[in-house]
């Protein structure tokens, strides 16, 4: 089955995100010392905010999470993943991660090539580098080349196909063996790697300012009907919980891992407690009727009681479109986003 | 006990180091707050502390206050399979203060009295509360208006044609440069200068443009360079300026952030043929590498390799993606490789002057990865690239040695493989956004309108801003030609 990896905002959403079914969890560690010196100008990774609780800021809740790990046996890999960092930074994350290894920590997720080059001159041993989906564009020419730093994961980012994904595994399986899609929430409109604005306490997103549709300019319009002239309609912030609102790729489970996916993000560092805890939930219930599909392919009948080959189907294709129909039934009984990841 | 106390403070405002006998120092999580004491977490039993640090984010000088507490009473109230929890008395200090001061202002090295931690206390929680009851009320705009002096006000000004707001754009440049001819309207350290070298230093600076979508593309194939050069300036409102006096030498063909916008390979051919036959170099300016593109983007490489060595025309590659690198690993001695704008990582926003109000704030973007030793070897080396493509994007850069490109005035801030353009056109949502190959060009016709005073357009399938002070402030462009600035790039979207 594939692994359900959940974001953590403190060590205190630990145990009961491991008790909704969370199989590894990933988290920020920010010393203070680096927030003193940087703020969040220079962030240590992509939570550049300071006033609210997004990541770990003490070694020794770091520690507390190693207690922690060692009781329940989930996996922590902490983000340094930052776009880029400049001069002394890079020597400044190496003994941090050297520190963190210390405690206990050994997996990081890595989204600046430089870092990766840095710290695998500076020969950091045992440091496990998952590459972040904010990393640059993933194809396998880029990831046969990145294999050669001894990388464990990829991460794929939110704006990649699944066929595409298939293929990048085809080919790369050998040199890299774990491979993460995106899940559930924050389907951003701009690809991570080439978000170069800021996120911080007092600016909103670039991409939430506000915008017209406007005109190049008062030329005619060539591409005249084409054009859905509909105002653009926003999502309200939920009041109550819905899965996915902002984000979602739970209908794609059964491709996602015919493709080879290995392990599914869901985003939720500085989530209320309560609506992560109900997207691993929710994941968990998803997968286990992929397992149920999967388990009983070999002998039940399709959707509408026919052969699927009588239907013009694939098996694959029609256990799919039957995993979709369950996922819409009995997970969003009607109520689903529509903000689709894939 | 604590009383009104406040609970996990963000470690970012609050955090807490505990200086032990055994000069260990560790830092911990302050899990509760309150003015006659506080919290903290352990994951071992302490017993020896002798100082404790609280370190106070204040918001109003962005700077933290250290407040440090000398033999600390603290009492262990609770553990559990993981944790320690102490609880600090702070309340009473005044009078062991008479035998040893308690508490002191570490940095000033003050000492002072249990008011000093009271002071400090009600300072953050009243802070920490007013941001929160801002970030509630759901008004990002009053938020930052508050935080940062960003006028909120203006964002309902758009102008909806981009054409006649980038004039806008323009004539405020060209009225800043009248303006600095008698003032030095710069705000950045050491480049004034460069003030009076004026465009003579720019005679070693090679001028190119920027061919970027189909339309460009037709044009420059339908006339010679001469009238297309014209026809570029004045379609730009940019004839008056004096860099349109300089004679552009090279050609950028290819957008670097849609690839859609890459022209067919034939129409590629022609375009090259063309520049050649009237002496101009070519850069070609290639995109991020989607997996589904690979095998025609590596058929239509090989097709531009034949045709530069049956030519004898070598060429610069602009590569925003690794996966390039190998396609073109056997060609280098017709292709140069160029690291493009998408991997020169930086901050980048119009409003970055409203988050870093000073000089030395400012200062903090200046470099990037790029201006590593250890990451120049590695490019030289690994791929033998050696020129790197900026952008002048609203605050000095420091260029690492070398020679380089400046892209100018627009610079690219966001950018989403799946285009939000085409999402809205097609689907009426920006974020309906999916794989898009074989588009119909919405961005022939349409932009995303942001407030005037930005300087910002959602253009193809990206933002970008536009730095206003790049054209406006003479000392500008002659410092950076000094600084490793070999080659200027004009692009006008």
């Amino acid at each position: 089955m594939m692994k359900i990896v959940a974001g953590l905002g403190s060590i205190d959403e630990y145990i009961p995100y491991v008790q909704a079914g969370a199989d590894e969890f990933f988290c920020g560690y920010v010393p203070a010392s680096w927030t003193e010196k940087y703020g969040t100008l220079q962030a240590l990774n992509r939570r550049e905010v300071m006033n609210v609780n997004v990541q770990l800021g003490s070694m020794e809740d770091l520690k507390i999470l190693k207690n922690m790990m060692d009781c329940y046996g989930i996996p922590v890999k902490l983000t340094f993943n930052s776009l880029f960092y400049s001069n002394e930074q890079y020597k400044e994350v190496a003994e941090i991660i050297e520190r963190c290894m210390n405690v206990g920590f050994s997996t990081f997720i890595i989204a600046d090539p430089a870092l990766i080059v840095y710290v695998r001159q500076q020969g950091i041993r045992n440091c496990r580098i998952h590459l972040s989906g904010e990393m640059s564009e993933i194809n396998s020419l880029f990831l046969k080349n990145i294999a050669q730093f001894d990388i464990e994961r990829v991460i794929f980012h939110r704006k990649n196909t699944i066929s595409e994904m298939k293929s990048c595994i085809v080919q790369c399986k050998n040199q890299i063996p774990e491979y993460e899609a995106f899940m559930l929430n924050e389907l951003c409109h701009f690809t991570g790697a080439y978000c170069n604005s800021l996120h911080c306490d007092e600016l909103c997103h670039l991409c939430h300012v506000p915008y017209e549709l406007g005109t190049y300019d008062e030329t005619e319009q060539k591409t005249e009907g084409k054009l859905v002239v509909a105002e653009e309609t926003f999502l309200e912030d939920a009041e109550i919980y819905v899965t996915g609102a902002t984000g979602c790729g739970l209908c794609s489970l059964y491709q996602l891992e015919q493709a080879g996916v290995t392990h599914l993000k869901i985003v939720g560092r500085g989530n209320y407690v309560d609506c992560e805890r109900q997207d691993i939930a929710q994941l968990k219930k998803a997968l286990n009727i992929l397992e149920e599909i999967k388990e009983n392919r070999e002998n039940q009948s399709c959707i509408s009681q026919m052969p699927c080959s009588d239907r013009g189907y694939e098996r694959d294709e029609c256990n799919s479109m039957r995993f979709k129909e369950r996922i819409q039934e009995e997970l969003f009984h009607g109520k689903c986003s529509k903000n689709c990841y894939y | 006990m604590l009383t009104d106390s406040v609970s996990m403070i963000p470690f970012a405002l609050l955090s807490g180091f505990l200086y032990c006998r055994d000069e260990e120092v560790i830092e911990v999580r302050i899990t509760e707050l309150a003015e006659n004491g506080f919290c903290f977490r352990t994951a071992q039993e302490v017993d020896s502390i002798e100082k404790i640090e609280l370190h106070f984010y204040e918001e109003q000088d962005k700077k933290f206050r250290v407040i440090a507490i000398d033999h600390p009473r603290s009492l262990e109230v609770s553990s559990d399979e993981f944790s320690y929890t102490y609880e600090v008395q702070v309340h009473g200090l005044d009078e062991v203060k008479r035998e040893q001061p308690c508490i002191s202002d570490a940095k000033s090295k003050i000492s002072a009295s249990t008011t000093m931690y009271r002071v400090a206390v009600q300072g953050l929680i009243q802070q920490y509360y007013h941001y929160i009851q801002l970030k509630m009320s759901g008004d990002d705009a009053t938020l930052s208006e508050v935080y940062t002096g960003y006028p909120a006000h203006l964002d309902e000004e758009i102008t909806k044609n981009f054409v006649k707001q980038r004039q806008a754009w323009l004539r405020e440049t060209f009225d800043m440069q009248i303006k600095e001819k008698d003032t030095d309207s710069t705000k950045i350290a050491g480049i004034d200068s460069y003030k009076n070298l004026e465009h003579s230093l720019l005679k070693d600076c090679e001028l190119a443009i920027q061919l970027d979508h189909s339309t460009y593309y037709e044009k420059y194939l339908n006339h010679p360079i001469a009238d297309f050069m014209k026809m570029y300036w004045e379609e730009n409102a940019f004839s008056n300026h004096w860099l349109s006096k300089q004679t552009v030498t090279r050609l950028y063909i290819g957008n670097e952030f849609c690839h859609n916008l890459f022209p067919d390979w034939n129409q590629l051919i022609c375009m090259m043929e063309k520049a050649r036959s009237e002496g101009l170099d070519v850069t070609i300016s290639f995109t991020y590498l989607r997996e589904e593109l690979l095998s025609q983007t590596e058929q239509g490489i090989n097709q531009l390799y034949d045709w530069c060595k049956k030519m004898n025309f070598p060429i610069e590659l602009v590569i925003n993606d690794w996966g390039m690198l190998p396609l073109i690993q056997k060609k280098t001695d017709l292709f140069t490789p160029v690291l493009g704008v998408l991997l020169n990582k930086r901050r980048k926003d119009p409003r970055i002057k409203y988050k870093a109000k000073c000089d030395k704030e400012l200062e903090q973007f200046m470099c990037n990865s790029l201006n590593n030793d250890f990451y120049q070897e590695h490019l030289q080396e690994k791929y033998g690239m050696n020129r790197y493509e900026y952008e002048s994007c609203g605050y000095p850069i420091e260029i690492p040695k070398g020679r380089h490109s400046l892209h100018i005035p627009f610079y690219q801030t966001n950018t989403s493989q799946y285009c939000p353009l085409y999402a809205r056109c097609k689907e009426g949502r920006r974020g309906k956004q999916s794989f898009v190959n074989g588009c119909p060009e919405y961005c022939s016709e349409y932009v995303f309108s942001y407030p005037d005073h930005l300087h910002m357009v959602g253009r193809f399938n990206s933002l970008f801003g536009y730095d206003t002070e790049i054209l406006g402030v003479n000392s500008l462009l002659p410092y950076y030609v000094e600084h490793g600035i070999d080659r200027i790039v004009m692009n006008f979207m």
